[in-house]
């Protein structure tokens, strides 16, 4: 990870909280420039290392800090600058969780890259990633929509104006987070298939009671629940906003919650310390 | 006979129903959860066991039963919702999930709007002939444009779910007949299948062992600065299908099972001679002595004795340790414990090739081959479990992603154009778009 992207994802970041927060609209096209712009650099830096390692930058939790917050941002600028051009509170939310991200991975991990293990060195694991990743994404920007829903609920109740841009009604805000719910959720079963699939040449068999199998197929089920709720028991608003922002809890720890498990109980753990060997 | 047709009527009610449903994936949450709790502390095989116990037998239970009885319920609503073809009208603005919007005649640019549409995923459908749609309004407004994505999106959802029935078929396959055995095969030997070949075959198996016949040609691996670190092993087999290249991470097929290779050893060749110095056995020990220092046993028959042995590749002696400094065999050494009961008699080093005396006898170990640790594996529930992975991911993505919109644009009798869209899901979502796509096609100049 360069400083240079760092700085203009702090920019993009600080750019949208301020056009939306003193509602400045014309701050928007600056704020999307240095986010696309830090995309650019973040994409350049990852094609470097992928290119010196020989392999995607999907292994161990600093590369899954790249990759996570990469395909995070690049969903948040597809979705600004295309059809939810007026959702600057996803970009509010969720360009600071990105730069988090990128933080967590940098200043806590090691980011040396090291090379691929023989259980490693296959395209089903990085498809496997790279889905894990795209349902991460979606997920993270639902997470950022509902906690907005109960936000903007509060204010209201609370006799506070609106920021002058909610130019989505709340109820377009509920739906839209459910909408990426959806994408999630799509994208956890094929992350979920291809892991399973993967589990099968690897150990022989589709299905380990390993914890991160268990968390993440809580997950899945919270998620479904989620869905049927409100698809069959007409949940909305600030409901299934709470109860998504339990969910999103739950898929945060399976994410990344895994590396502080004892160690040893789960293989998906990818931080090696090779100065032990 | 009424009440008790009336009684399974309830149980059936009760099976089919979204309640049972939410009931069954909280259970499900719960006792996954109490499955992962546990993996924090134990082997992954306890949790097999644990996952086979009753509670979870009435889990999977309940959770096929509502499957089944939601699957059934669903069925004729489905068929009747895939064959609606009304046009969402202005006259049902009440209606749920319908959308009116007004816009202005003259300067509505339709041939940009079903452009758009087409752009969208849409396929526009011919209003005028009164295909594809129907409208049950016999008089009043027509239609003038029509069009209609993921009409048999609702089909997705029942293959999501019919997903989950196979994904139990392949599961009971594969608990009945799954086989998985390992066995550690030099460089060169061939492996033709039979039990005593197998060093270790999974307590649950209880079918046939599965054909499987190959020769190992080839046998390499790469270390990562000479250090216990694979970044490349792999094995090539000679099969009866051609050759073929085994990795952890690429299985061959050979016959009726999967192969791969696991792990990496030598495998000592071993001799043995009596007291008139006569070779009297020569074999290859097939012992777990890779990493370096790990230690094995073996007998020779007619034999009392327990022959310890460790492997050193790149030995060297430092504070009376013997350690390897690499796993590049380039200066190799065993280490032999020799017992005769609990007496032990000969412990030491031994070179390539050197004799060590005990008891009358000499052991000599000349030369030492390349092996693996091979996996054979026969999953015949497999197919059943890809298949319906993929149909559950596609049924998901159909269901929710390509869920069905119907958009319709009418002439009222005054000769105004009325927008109207009714949409499975998101409503609200798809209203604002809707209301976005007529304000830009009336905003620019026609």
């Amino acid at each position: 990870m360069s400083g240079f992207e760092a700085i203009c994802l702090a920019a993009a970041g600080v750019l949208y909280a301020a056009s939306f927060l003193g509602a400045v609209k014309r701050w928007q096209r600056w704020a999307l420039i240095c986010l696309v712009g830090g995309l650019v650099l973040h994409l350049a830096s990852a094609a470097v290392r992928w290119g010196g390692a020989g392999h995607p930058p999907v292994f161990g939790t600093y590369e899954a800090t790249l990759a996570a917050s990469w395909i995070l941002l690049c969903f948040v600028a597809l979705s600004v600058a295309s059809v939810h051009h007026q959702f600057r509170v996803l970009a509010t939310g969720a360009v600071p969780i990105g730069l988090l991200l990128l933080a967590y991975g940098a200043s806590l991990f090691d980011t040396q890259w090291v090379p691929l293990t023989i259980s490693e060195r296959s395209l089903w694991v990085e498809l496997h990633a790279l889905f894990a990743w795209l349902a991460f994404a979606p997920f993270t920007l639902a997470c950022c929509l509902s906690g907005y829903y109960l936000w903007a609920g509060r204010r209201h109740r609370g006799g506070a104006p609106e920021p002058r841009d909610t130019n989505p009604s709340s109820d377009v805000i509920d739906e839209l987070a459910f909408r990426y719910i959806t994408v999630g959720f799509v994208c956890h079963s094929v992350m979920f298939a291809l892991g399973s699939y993967y589990s099968s040449i690897l150990f022989g068999t589709w299905w380990r009671w390993d914890p991160a199998f268990s968390l993440s197929l809580v997950a899945w089920f919270l998620v479904g629940i989620y869905t049927h709720m409100r698809l069959f028991f007409q949940w909305s608003g600030s409901r299934a906003a709470r109860f998504y922002l339990f969910v999103y809890l739950l898929i945060a720890f399976s994410y990344w919650g895994l590396t502080y498990l004892p160690a040893g109980r789960t293989f998906h753990v990818f931080d090696l310390d090779l100065s032990a060997l | 006979m009424i009440a008790s047709r009336h009684s399974w009527g309830t149980i059936w009610t009760l099976a089919g129903s979204r309640y049972l449903t939410v009931f069954v994936l909280v259970m499900a949450i719960t006792y996954v959860l109490v499955l992962a709790a546990f993996g924090m502390l134990v082997q992954t095989r306890w949790l097999d066991i644990i996952a086979g116990l009753y509670p979870y037998r009435l889990l999977y239970t309940l959770f096929f039963v509502n499957l089944v009885a939601c699957g059934i319920a669903w069925l004729p609503m489905v068929v009747r919702r895939c064959k609606r073809e009304e046009l969402p009208e202005p006259g049902a603005k009440a209606a749920r999930a319908t959308h009116v919007i007004e816009v202005p005649s003259p300067a509505f640019r339709i041939k940009d709007f079903k452009q758009r549409l087409r752009w969208h995923g849409y396929s526009i459908l011919d209003a005028a002939s009164g295909s594809g749609f129907s409208s049950s309004a016999a008089s009043g407004p027509v239609p003038v444009c029509c069009a209609r994505r993921g009409r048999f999106s609702l089909a997705g959802n029942l293959l999501f779910h019919a997903g989950f029935l196979l994904l139990l078929v392949g599961a009971i396959t594969n608990v009945f007949y799954r086989f998985e055995g390992t066995a550690i095969i030099a460089e060169g030997d061939s492996f033709t299948g039979t039990k005593k070949e197998y060093r270790r075959i999974a307590d649950s198996f209880k079918g046939a062992i599965p054909r499987v016949d190959f020769d190992v040609e080839k046998i390499s691996a790469e270390f990562w600065k000479g250090k216990v670190f694979f970044t490349g092993l792999e094995a090539r087999l000679v099969h009866r299908g051609g050759r073929a290249t085994a990795r952890l991470s690429d299985a061959v097929r050979v016959e009726d099972a999967d192969v791969t290779i696991r792990g990496f050893g030598y495998v000592p060749l071993a001799e043995l001679k009596d007291e008139r110095g006569e070779i009297v056995t020569r074999a290859n020990l097939r012992l777990n002595i890779f990493p370096p220092g790990s230690e094995d046993y073996f007998f020779v028959p007619g034999y009392p004795h327990k022959i310890y042995v460790s492997f050193y590749p790149d030995h060297e002696e430092a504070n009376g340790k013997i350690l390897s400094r690499s796993v590049n065999p380039v200066n190799p050494a065993y280490f032999l414990r020799i017992m005769r009961g609990r007496i032990p008699v000969y412990s030491g080093l031994v070179k390539p090739g050197a004799w060590v005396d005990y008891d009358g006898l000499s052991i000599s170990f000349p030369s030492f081959v390349r092996s693996g640790d091979f996996r054979v594996v026969s999953n015949p529930g497999h197919p059943f479990i890809w298949v319906a992975f993929v149909m559950m991911c596609l049924g998901l993505a159909w269901r929710l992603l390509f869920y069905r919109k119907d958009v319709a644009l009418w002439r009222d009798g005054s000769g105004r154009l009325w927008l109207c869209g009714r949409f499975d899901y998101f409503p609200k979502l798809n209203a604002a778009w809707l209301t976005g796509l007529a304000e830009e096609l009336r905003s620019r100049p026609g």
